[in-house]
């Protein structure tokens, strides 16, 4: 997981905005639609970067198809420290 | 066999040049010379293929960088930056330099260790695909 984070976080050309997606999930559960407005990023943006979250196990839908609210996975949760150093270092 | 080297060799015939060396008996002196170029020819693109693909990642790993300034993001931009250098190195080896692109581009160098260059170097380029492939993300 540790690896997977630092690549899928820093190595990627989408990286840095994965950061600040996962930060804002973490703060509280948002959907697509919140999170494209909250980081102002165009829609299919977050949800490129959403999928490729969801397809690594960091974070997870919950709720219906429509208006589904995304929140980070028990597993993210159990390395969020390495997640929190990441983030220090994109500030 | 027959019929086909018959349909080769007629229109071999009517390209100029190579009228010239199937008509001078040289035909296959030639062939293996061209071969040789052939060879030192792949070389030259996978080596040019390979910078760009590495020019790509490190641009990537370089932006990740600056944005992102940690020990990882600093490594895979070094990391890019060695191999860009080595692809470089390579491309002038087998284009530039005033005595090895000759060397090279000859019938000094055997066909078994052409065999055994390339397969580094394609085996170097599809490795790099598959890592732009997950970078580009």
């Amino acid at each position: 997981m540790e690896a997977v984070l630092w690549y899928v976080l820093t190595g990627t050309r989408g990286g840095p905005n994965r950061v600040r997606l996962l930060r804002a999930v973490d703060e509280r559960p948002r959907n697509a639609n919140q999170l494209a407005s909250d980081l102002e990023l165009d829609y299919t943006t977050i949800r490129h970067h959403l999928d490729v979250l969801v397809e690594n196990g960091m974070v997870q839908k919950s709720g219906g198809d429509y208006g589904a609210v995304y929140l980070t996975t028990d597993q993210v949760e159990h390395h969020w420290d390495t997640v929190e150093q990441i983030i220090e270092q994109v500030d | 066999m027959g019929p086909w080297i018959e349909v080769l060799c007629a229109s071999a015939t009517s390209i100029p040049l190579l009228q010239l060396l199937v008509t001078d008996g040289t035909w296959n002196l030639a062939l293996q010379a061209d071969q040789q170029e052939l060879w030192s020819t792949i070389a030259r693109i996978v080596t040019a293929a390979n910078v760009l693909l590495l020019v790509g990642l490190s641009y990537i790993w370089g932006r990740n960088y600056l944005q992102i300034r940690s020990k990882h993001t600093l490594g895979l931009f070094v990391f890019g930056l060695l191999l860009f250098f080595r692809n470089c190195w390579g491309f002038y080896i087998y284009q530039f330099d005033p005595v090895l692109a000759g060397w090279f581009a000859s019938e000094a160098v055997p066909e078994i260790a052409w065999h055994a260059m390339l397969s580094l170097h394609v085996l170097e380029f599809v490795a790099l695909v598959f890592l732009a492939w997950v970078t580009w993300d």
